[in-house]
């Protein structure tokens, strides 16, 4: 069609150009105001029918934008024109969205342990007393339960469960190893609640990440390599030193607080950890004399905390876009 | 807890100062909340109130640690006393073991300065020579004791079950309403005192009491603690028979209280009784050099470990270990092997890597889907909210506990909180566009994952197709082979794969729009892969058409019209221009259409063809006017 033969034609004319007379002529020859070949075009559209113009008028506009910017830029070249090459030019703004600070977290996490083989489970936020309290040795009417503060769902009378919102992921672990057979490696991350008041370090929705290793030999020697690793990897600090304190957890034995130092600082408190209770594998019917390894558990928030010096757990559920973005 | 450095020191002589003492506590046995003074309050563990919710019990973890001795407790034998206590134990009444010694008070006495200051030390009011002596012991070795005026007492010491509605005042004047799960310890008359919890006030000793009974007893756990529990009365004895005491520590508190009481008061005891029906029997266990070496990765051989164990109160012979009667948190192997490797030194285990047979990780499906569809939202622009779980759902299931009514039930969507978070932000930012991925409630024990998407702008910029495209991208990008919407009445039905998954919906004045799916649905969608298909190397045309349209036409309609033709090789049909003319009840649409051959260059004469017909049913549809 003609105008893809005008369209073709300029362009070559125009690459063709190599000084600024030359592209000069060329707008002369397309644009000029008297005679340019898409100024007549244009002007060709008033003699036309409605149905025509409506046709026609925008393919000639399109073109004349095309032949108008590539004119441009070679001039500008060719005048050796600061603007388009001035390099200092600031960067004009792009906005993408962000991931909330403790998705990136997780998904950090998620990266190390899929990299040591650990596979990802995910289990209920609503749970029942049973998977979140009994099957983990920590009994009814005992001071340890204590330990966790609970929101407990309303029950109707008759009814068989008591449900509560997970106090930790641990449940996770449960419900694994009721169906699979070790031995095995997982970690689970998740939201969890306490019921207490709020302040800079308390929330009451906030995540863990649960981790569980199962096998015939695996100790806590084996613990310390693995959540060194970890701890190496996520805060990419020059020196990260890992220290166990003595602690007591219901669910396993002997228990233990994990602390990091990064860098030489001052030590940090990460979270518990320890051999998983005998009476755990049991409940789940694994035979303890067979099979033996180790449980932990961490915050995430914590993490993310001490990783971006974060100075406010509330931030993270504060729906505050300000905060999202700045990650 | 809080506990006396100085009474620690006193009975380890060599303890080193405040601050060493605190740090190694806090790697070999508990964390030190705080320190003030002489005070220093030690987190003691739920498993080792048994034995170290004392000044005795640290002082044996102090002396363990750093290889000093502790000074023993000087004690009386109770059972100088001569003549029998009448002192009964119902059957059933969830007492392990009672003694009770009757004493003659051989003067008032007085509270010796240093005692008054280590129970200031501990929070304890001083309050008479025998209270405080009591208290003393309690904080010194542990063991709750409690003391009645014995001319008060009618008759002999019966522990029994509350009856059904049966009253008693404490000794602090609170009154108590019992039923027959609660123990009491009672005379043939009355009750005497809420066993294990607090004294009543029938048999309360005062300035004039001549002839005292001391009580040294045990109760099961689990029974203080529910009463406790029930009428919210939490004392420093209810604390610690809750968490579980040994029956055998009654004697040695039984024996201190005697000797300081004879110091104080010069009591001479009269009678005894000590009511004991089953004695604890001695528990042992082995410890297995081999095994402990599995669990732990350390080698500790059995010479190493038995220093350890006997300088924590454990009997060795060879390998075996006689477990000290108060240490009833010592049961199993994985016990003694704690006990061993915490003092040896946690430092002292080398990190390991596990040796493992090469199978690949497994995450849950909906791991990776969550993370592709996180993904997918950001990449377009969206910011990720997390919101509370729980908020104002009345349709959702109920909290029995919430933290305050605004807050009381579970999530069933999570649009509403998008709306919140809209709400939060229009201050700040003009234009929001975020998205949460999140468990939603569908009844007790009943969630799934759902996913939610808002847009908020001008009203010009019509939120509802930048979120509507939203949607058509991201599930592009997750692998939803094919996105429908169907209007329904206000609402935009979503569509993945031919199964609905959700909605749009719109507020009323425009300004914000939603988008809410069943995230595990959708999942199950977007497992298909996309194939190849040819990209045509032939150049696409592209024509628009510009329209008025009647406001009372939706523009879907407009669209299933230009479809409807099934004009050859239409590739795309898009809305290139929309503007409402208010005036005159109108809005302007500019229709872009994009037709494309994969076999060849395609003429304007063709194309001119399908425009004609396409543009003859726009204008037969009513309300529609070629501009």
């Amino acid at each position: 069609m003609e105008f893809e033969e005008i369209g073709k034609r300029a362009g070559n004319e125009i690459d063709a150009a190599a000084t600024a007379e030359e592209i000069s002529a060329v707008r002369v020859k397309y644009l000029g105001r008297k005679q340019g070949e898409i100024t007549e075009a244009l002007r060709s559209l008033k003699d036309m029918s409605e149905a025509e113009k409506r046709e026609t008028g925008p393919r000639i506009q399109k073109l004349r934008d095309e032949i108008e910017s590539a004119i441009a830029f070679k001039e500008e070249e060719l005048n050796n024109s600061a603007s388009a090459t001035d390099i200092t030019l600031p960067g004009k703004r792009t906005e993408s969205g962000h991931l909330n600070l403790i998705t990136q977290t997780e998904d950090e996490i998620r990266r190390i342990f899929n990299s040591m083989n650990f596979s990802v489970m995910d289990g209920p936020e609503m749970e029942d007393e049973y998977h979140n309290f009994d099957a983990l040795n920590i009994p009814d009417s005992h001071p340890a339960r204590e330990m966790w503060d609970t929101f407990w769902m309303k029950s109707k009378e008759g009814d068989k469960k008591r449900y509560l919102l997970r106090t930790h992921t641990s449940p996770v672990q449960v419900r694994y190893m009721e169906r699979r057979d070790p031995p095995f490696q997982i970690i689970s991350i998740g939201k969890t609640f306490r019921y207490e008041a709020t302040d800079a370090t308390h929330e009451t929705n906030f995540h863990q990440v649960e981790g569980l290793m199962i096998g015939r030999e695996v100790s806590l020697a084996n613990f310390k390599f693995v959540i060194s690793e970890f701890f190496r990897q996520f805060f990419s600090e020059k020196t990260v030193e890992v220290r166990f304190r003595s602690s007591y957890f219901p669910f396993v034995e002997p228990g233990v607080e994990v602390d990091v130092k990064l860098d030489n600082s001052r030590w940090l408190e990460m979270g518990g950890a320890g051999m998983v209770h005998p009476k755990v594998l049991k409940a789940v019917g694994y035979n303890p004399k067979d099979w033996q390894g180790f449980a932990f558990g961490f915050g995430v928030e914590r993490l993310a905390i001490i990783k971006h010096k974060v100075p406010d757990i509330r931030l993270f559920e504060s729906q505050d876009l300000k905060f999202t973005k700045k990650f | 807890m809080k506990f006396s450095y100085s009474l620690i020191k006193e009975m380890v002589p060599n303890l080193p100062a405040k601050a060493k003492f605190a740090d190694e506590l806090a790697l070999k046995s508990f964390e030190v909340d705080e320190i003030s003074g002489d005070m220093m309050d030690i987190k003691i563990t739920a498993n080792r109130w048994c034995d170290a919710a004392s000044h005795a019990g640290i002082a044996r973890e102090a002396a363990t640690i750093f290889g000093l001795r502790a000074i023993p407790i000087k004690t009386t034998d109770f059972k100088k006393a001569k003549k029998p206590l009448g002192v009964k134990l119902e059957k059933g009444s969830d007492c392990c073991r009672y003694i009770g010694v009757s004493a003659e008070l051989g003067k008032k006495g007085a509270t010796p300065p240093w005692m008054k200051k280590y129970l200031m030390t501990c929070g304890i009011r001083s309050i008479s020579p025998v209270v405080d002596a009591l208290n003393y012991v309690m904080i010194e070795v542990g063991q709750p004791m409690h003391a009645f005026d014995a001319d008060k007492v009618e008759g002999g010491i019966i522990v029994r079950k509350a009856f059904k509605g049966e009253k008693i005042t404490t000794i602090d004047g609170g009154e108590y309403e019992l039923t027959p799960n609660d123990t009491v310890i009672a005379d043939k008359k009355k009750a005497l005192g809420i066993a294990g919890i607090k004294g009543g006030e029938a048999a309360e000793i005062t300035g004039g009491t001549k002839r005292i009974i001391l009580e040294s007893a045990n109760f099961d756990l689990v029974s203080v603690y529910r009463t406790s529990k029930r009428i919210k009365l939490e004392t420093d004895a209810s604390r610690r028979y809750g968490h579980g005491m040994s029956s055998e520590k009654a004697k040695t508190g039984m024996d201190r209280a005697i000797r300081l009481l004879t110091e104080m008061c010069f009591i001479k005891p009269v009678a005894f009784s000590d009511v004991y029906p089953v004695k604890e029997p001695k528990k042992f266990i082995k410890y297995d050099a081999e095994r402990f070496r599995r669990l732990t990765g350390v080698a500790v051989d059995k010479a190493q470990a038995s220093i350890i164990l006997r300088k924590l109160g454990f009997k060795m012979k060879g390998d075996i270990a006689e477990i000290p009667a108060e240490r009833i948190d010592v049961s199993i192997f994985e016990d003694l092997a704690e006990e061993v490797i915490r003092i040896y030194g946690l430092d002292e285990i080398e990190a390991q890597a596990p040796v493992i047979s090469i199978i690949p990780a497994h995450n849950d499906p909906i791991i990776g889907f969550r993370e592709k569809t996180k993904r997918a939202f950001a990449g377009i622009g969206f910011d990720e909210i997390i919101s509370y779980s729980f908020g104002d759902y009345p349709e959702g299931p109920e909290l029995a506990n919430p933290i305050s009514q605004e807050k009381a039930f579970m999530r069933t969507n999570l649009v509403k909180g998008l709306d919140e978070a809209i709400e939060k932000n229009r201050r700040s930012f003009t234009e929001i566009k975020i998205f949460e991925f999140g468990k939603v409630f569908d009844g007790i024990g009943k969630e799934h994952w759902s996913v939610a998407a808002a847009v908020r702008s001008g009203a010009r910029d019509y939120p509802l197709r930048t979120l509507r495209g939203a949607v058509e991208a991201a599930f592009r990008r997750i692998g939803i082979g094919e996105t429908e919407f169907a209007a329904e009445g206000k609402k935009l039905k979503v569509k993945a794969g031919g199964e609905l998954v959700g909605e749009i919906t719109v507020s009323k004045n425009g300004e914000r729009a939603f988008f809410e799916a069943d995230a595990e649905k959708l999942m199950k969608k977007s497992e298909g892969k996309f194939e190849y298909e040819p990209i045509s190397p032939y150049p696409s045309m592209m024509r628009d058409v510009s329209l008025w349209v009647k406001d009372s036409v939706p523009v879907g309609e407009i669209f299933e019209t230009v479809n409807a033709v099934g004009a050859d090789d239409l590739n795309d049909v898009d809305l290139a221009d929309y503007y409402p003319d208010a005036e005159n009840g109108r809005v302007g649409v500019t229709i872009r259409l994009v037709f494309q051959s994969p076999e060849r260059t395609l003429t304007d004469a063709e194309i001119d063809a399908w425009m004609d017909k396409i543009k003859g049913s726009l204008e037969a549809q009513k309300g529609v006017e070629i501009r």
